[in-house]
Formats: structure tokens, C-alpha cells, sequence
């Protein structure tokens, strides 16, 4: 496994760079500089070290088929489930989106070249529902009532299913956020166009705080991370319907991203909501009636300390850089395919 | 016909109506009824005010109708085509739905005074009368309800409507309790009301909109005349994608001719020949996620 990784660390990686540029081609909203980014960050993670922590000796007490449905949404985003599922011992029948079907298959196969024994393919929809013994589902939440609805029809235990909601991310801002905490929340918000549960959707914001610093990093980021050729179209929409109803807004060069101010209600890719706070307090509210869809609460180390530590915190520049243990939706995926029976 | 209208009214609106010349592009999404007065005339000439159920902390659409006239005549028009000319016997089981701003109350009040012979009536949550009315029916009826309302009804005790009874479920699973599927939803209503199948049938409106479509028996929603529903690219609307693939719903109702017209919805559908099917709810924020991954066949 390890060994792969650092085969696919390097950007001249032969089957790397094959599944790269056919996923460029394929229909989603990926740039180069993502999808660099996504495989850089989750190849330098997969060493011996670290893959032995994450697994802890954790093994299947009997060996079943898992079919894992992957979203798609964002680079290589059912890597973990790949990994929890071959290195706990069972079987693994993925289906992959329309919108990224090779990165992930391309390095299963480049581990399965060193470990010719891991039983792993990727199937079709139908084939993994006729073979799977469980499945672990990644979608909206129309996607997870169908999957548990087939999961019943295919006589899928409840027990025997990990089935994740849609979830998205906010950041909570004091006004002391240093130059490089403003470059990470950058990151956090605009990369990969504001797609997947673990980007920043709404940010919090002291009511008197002026976005206008905050806006230049994101500008900034954009310099080095452009947005897809597709998002300026895509945020048109929004930036016309926010000028319909006299809301104020601010939008980069081109349209590249968008900013709302108003209430907290998350908007589409590339659009992050303002959020303005009197109280500290009145972000405590929300995360309390919301914490069953945050997927993580960014924020700098130290305003972090003063939050809640049941929630699911982050510093700022980590809600892209997930470890190899972090637990989607709270859940411990190693712990419930070690579970199966 | 339909498009050379459809140009000439928007053409009306944008000249007329501040929020839809400021927007500039064709498909209003729907939200805009949260956050503006989206008329082509000065509102204080309403002469009703729709509003939309209030769903958590969600803001509630305003939808200033000019003239009632109009909408009893889209309401009555596409509903003599779809139903026929009467008298029924109307009974309608709205609870959660009975506020004096309910379009879907104004509908079928409007098809009552139209359509309906004089028993029909709102129970509302007097469950007895619809129980005291139904002993008194051998005639075929007509029962509008939400569909939670519904589903309450059938949990309640098992029904037999007479032969030929036709119930007309309003959608609105999600204000209520978890989301049933609609496949699942009609053999329930169908077994609970002692009625075949394809006798539950569906009608798909909301408080933006004049008009209505309906699915007759089955999950195929047709519009009448006036009214085109398109699936396009939710974040493109004028993107107009393929029978089969999802997306979301973008109307043109030309009933709504001192609104818009042209609104984007919020629900994911896919297009079936010259009907349409409605998924579910796609609300911007899930367009972060992965959502078109359900196989909609």
C-alpha cells in the first residue's frame, strides 16, 4: 500500500497521470490544481506508520463482500472507505460516479499490482447490490433513503449498513485571524468549488468584522487555485437572484467566487454565506440545532479552545487535509466494518 | 404559440417588475418570493396573498396574486380536462394546511364552488364527519389531502371509498414526518382507502405558482397548456437536459403573468416524453454533495 502511494506521489507516476487526465475530461468540475492537490494530500498520508495507526490490528471477524457507493464530488473522496475495507480483510465491490470513475480504481490497481491477493473490483450498480453483505453509501440525503430502501429490498441488514447524508462545514471568525489563517480559510471554502461535506459553507463573523481582508485572501487563492472554467456560469445565477433582492454580496475578478451576507443558510458550490454574530453565543445556538449536519466547525486554535469540544473542530487549512482515522458523519468506519458478521 | 407568449410576457414582466428586471436572466428561482415582493404591479392591489407552510427557520414565500380571477380560471380550466365537469363530491383533508393564506386551501375552495355537489366540505381534523359523510356515499368521491394528512387518515382505520373514488394527494411529506416514497406513499393510500392503485393520483403546485400539473394514476405529472415544466442543470438553467437524466424542475406558467412566469424550482425531477416525474427536494446546498447517484428509472 505504502509503496503505491509513494509511487503515485510522484506527479510523473505513469498511471497516475493516465487517470488524472481522464478524469479532467470527465464530466464534473474538477481543475488540475484539485485533483493535484486531493492525491498529494492523501498519497502523504498512506505510510506503513501511519496505516498500521489507523488500523490498530483491527481485523474482520468474518470476511464478507462490502458494496461502497462513492459520491464523486470531490477527488479520490472514497479512498478511505477503499482502504478500511480491503485492510480490515473483506471483500470490496465499489461504483464509482460518472463524475470521477478512474482515480480511484487506477490506484486500487496500482496496489493491487503489489498485493495481487486483495479481493477488490468496481462494479456495476446492479452487480454490487446482487453481492454485497453490506454497504457503506456516501450522497445526498435522497441518495440515503434510496440506499436504505434497496439495502432492505436486497435483505441488507440495518446493522450491516453505513449509509452518510448530505453534511456541509462552517468556520467561526473572531477578527484575529493572522494572514495565514486567511489564506486557510481560503483554502477551506474555495477549493474544489465549495463541493463535499467537509467544505466550509457558512462562515461566522463578528457583525462589525468587514469581510473586505478576508476577501482579498480568497482572491489571492484563486490566483494559485483557479476555479473551474464551468463555476463563473454556475455562481451567475446566484450573483443575479442576490441583485434581485437587493442582498448584499461581494464576488471575485470573473466571478470565480461569491460571498453572501445574511442569514445562515447554506447556498450551492462557490457561494459562501457571511454570516454576521453579535454573540458568540448565537453561534453556539446554531451549531447546537445544526451539529447533526456539520460535518466540522473551523476555526483558529485559539478562538477553537472556547467552543464546545463535543463539536467536530478543526483548525482553519484542515477541513481539506482530513487524517486517515477522521470518522465521517462521526462514525468510526473501521470500527463498523470490524463489526460485520 | 406557447413560446412566442411565454417571450411576450416576460418581456411585460421585466419591463414591470423591479425584481425581475434587476435579476436579468430568465429562470427566477423560486427563493426570491422569500426575500422580495416579486409583482409586475404595486402590491397593496393584491387581492390575495399566497404563502408557503412555514418549514423550520425557513423564510415564507409571499406570492401577491393580482387577480383570483385568473387563478380560478387556471385552477378550473386544467381541472375540467383533467377530472371533468361534475358535480362531485369533493372532500378535502388539509390539516396543517387550513391558514387563510393556503393556496392549496384557495384551490380547492375555488373547485368546491366550481365543480363540487353540495355535501362536499373540509374535515380538516374532524375525522368523524368524513366517517359520518362516507357512510352516506355510494357514489364515486373525490378526497384531496396532503399527503401526511392522508397517510394519518389510512393509520387511523382501514376506509372503503365507493367504487371509482379518486384520491388526490398534494404532496408535502416533508413538513410533516420522514419521507415516504411516492411509489410507497399510493399503495398505502390505495390499500388504506380499499381503492385500486392507479386511483391515487397526485397534484404538483405550489404557493408561487397559478397553476397546477397532475399525475393521473402513477408518477407521470402533465401540465396543462398554459404551463411547461423543462428539466435543466440546476446551476444553468438555461441548460436543458435529456428525458431521463435529473434535475432540476424550471416552469413556465403563464398564469402568472403579473409575477414571473419563469421560475427554477427547488425540486429535483426528470423528464418522461411530454410529462415530467418529481424526486425529491434540491435545494442549492445539496448541490455540494453528491445527488445523482439515485437511479430515477
Amino acid at each position: 500500500m505504502a509503496r503505491a502511494a509513494e509511487s503515485w506521489s510522484d506527479p510523473d507516476c505513469a498511471a497516475r497521470q493516465r487517470a488524472v487526465e481522464r478524469t479532467l475530461e470527465a464530466d464534473n468540475r474538477f481543475t488540475e490544481e484539485a485533483v493535484a492537490f486531493a492525491i498529494n494530500q492523501q498519497m502523504g498520508l498512506l505510510s506503513a506508520k501511519n496505516l498500521r495507526a489507523w488500523i490498530r490490528g483491527r481485523h474482520a471477524r468474518q470476511a464478507l463482500t462490502v458494496g461502497v457507493l462513492n459520491a464523486g464530488n470531490i477527488p479520490l473522496v472514497g479512498i478511505q472507505d477503499w482502504l478500511a475495507v480491503v485492510l480490515t480483510g473483506h471483500a470490496y465491490r465499489g461504483v464509482v460516479s460518472s463524475r470521477s470513475p478512474f482515480l480511484l480504481p487506477a490506484f486500487a490497481s496500482s496496489v493491487i499490482r503489489h498485493h495481487p491477493a486483495l479481493d477488490s473490483a468496481f462494479t456495476a450498480m446492479s452487480d454490487m447490490w446482487d453481492n454485497a453483505d453490506a454497504i457503506v453509501a456516501t450522497g445526498s440525503d435522497a441518495t440515503k433513503s434510496w440506499c436504505a430502501g434497496e439495502a432492505a429490498r436486497y435483505g441488507i441488514a440495518e446493522s450491516h449498513q453505513l449509509l452518510r447524508g448530505h453534511r456541509y462545514s462552517i468556520a467561526v471568525l473572531d477578527g484575529k485571524e493572522s494572514t495565514s489563517d486567511c489564506d486557510k480559510l481560503a483554502e477551506d471554502i474555495l477549493l474544489h468549488e465549495g463541493a463535499g461535506c467537509r467544505s466550509v459553507a457558512l462562515v461566522f463573523a463578528p457583525g462589525t468584522l468587514a469581510p473586505d481582508r478576508y476577501l482579498e485572501h480568497f482572491a489571492r487563492f484563486r490566483a494559485v487555485f483557479p476555479c473551474h472554467a464551468t463555476t463563473p456560469g454556475a455562481l451567475e445565477m446566484s450573483r443575479a437572484l442576490l441583485k434581485a433582492i437587493d442582498a448584499p454580496h461581494a464576488y471575485g475578478d470573473g466571478l470565480e467566487f461569491l460571498v453572501s451576507r445574511g442569514d445562515a443558510v447554506v447556498q450551492g458550490p462557490g457561494h459562501v454565506r457571511w454570516v454576521p454574530y453579535e454573540s458568540i453565543g448565537e453561534v453556539v445556538a446554531f451549531v447546537g440545532n445544526a451539529l447533526e449536519g456539520l460535518q466540522c466547525v473551523a476555526g483558529r486554535r485559539k478562538l477553537l479552545s472556547r467552543l464546545p469540544s463535543q463539536w467536530p473542530l478543526v483548525e482553519l487549512g484542515d477541513t481539506q487535509r482530513p487524517e486517515l482515522d477522521w470518522c465521517p458523519d462521526g462514525i468510526d468506519s473501521v470500527d463498523f466494518l470490524t463489526g460485520l458478521a | 404559440m406557447f413560446d412566442r407568449l411565454a417571450c411576450r410576457i416576460r418581456s411585460y414582466q421585466r419591463a414591470n417588475g423591479k425584481v425581475y428586471a434587476r435579476f436579468g436572466l430568465d429562470y427566477l428561482p423560486v427563493s426570491a418570493f422569500k426575500h422580495a415582493v416579486v409583482t409586475t404591479f404595486a402590491p397593496a392591489r393584491a387581492e390575495a396573498v399566497f404563502e408557503s407552510s412555514r418549514t423550520g427557520q425557513s423564510a415564507v414565500s409571499r406570492h401577491y396574486v393580482h387577480r383570483l380571477s385568473v387563478y380560478r380560471q387556471s385552477v378550473c380550466d386544467n381541472f375540467a380536462a383533467t377530472v371533468g365537469q361534475g358535480p362531485f363530491t369533493i372532500l378535502a383533508h388539509l390539516p396543517g394546511y387550513a391558514e387563510k393564506h393556503s393556496s392549496l386551501v384557495c384551490m380547492v375552495r375555488m373547485l368546491m364552488d366550481r365543480f363540487g355537489a353540495s355535501d362536499s366540505t373540509f374535515f380538516l381534523d374532524d375525522w368523524s364527519l368524513f366517517e359520518r359523510r362516507l357512510d352516506r356515499y355510494e357514489a364515486p368521491l373525490i378526497l384531496f389531502g396532503a399527503a401526511f394528512g392522508l397517510l394519518d387518515l389510512v393509520d387511523r382505520t382501514e376506509w372503503r371509498l365507493p367504487a371509482g373514488s379518486i384520491v388526490i394527494e398534494t404532496g408535502g411529506m416533508k413538513t410533516h414526518r420522514q419521507e415516504v416514497g411516492r411509489k410507497a406513499l399510493h399503495a398505502r393510500l390505495a390499500e388504506g382507502f380499499g381503492i385500486d392503485e392507479s386511483m391515487v393520483w397526485s397534484e404538483y403546485g405550489m404557493c408561487e405558482l397559478m397553476s397546477q400539473a397532475y399525475a393521473r394514476g402513477g408518477a407521470v405529472y402533465h401540465t396543462p397548456p398554459w404551463m411547461r415544466v423543462q428539466v435543466v442543470d440546476p446551476q444553468q438553467p438555461d441548460r436543458r437536459l435529456p428525458d431521463g437524466e435529473p434535475g432540476a424542475l424550471a416552469i413556465i406558467d403563464l398564469a402568472n403573468m403579473y409575477t414571473v412566469s419563469w421560475l427554477l424550482t427547488e425540486d429535483l425531477g426528470v423528464g418522461r416524453g411530454d410529462g415530467f416525474e418529481v424526486l425529491g427536494r434540491l435545494p442549492a446546498s445539496a448541490l455540494r454533495g453528491c445527488n445523482f447517484l439515485i437511479p430515477s428509472a
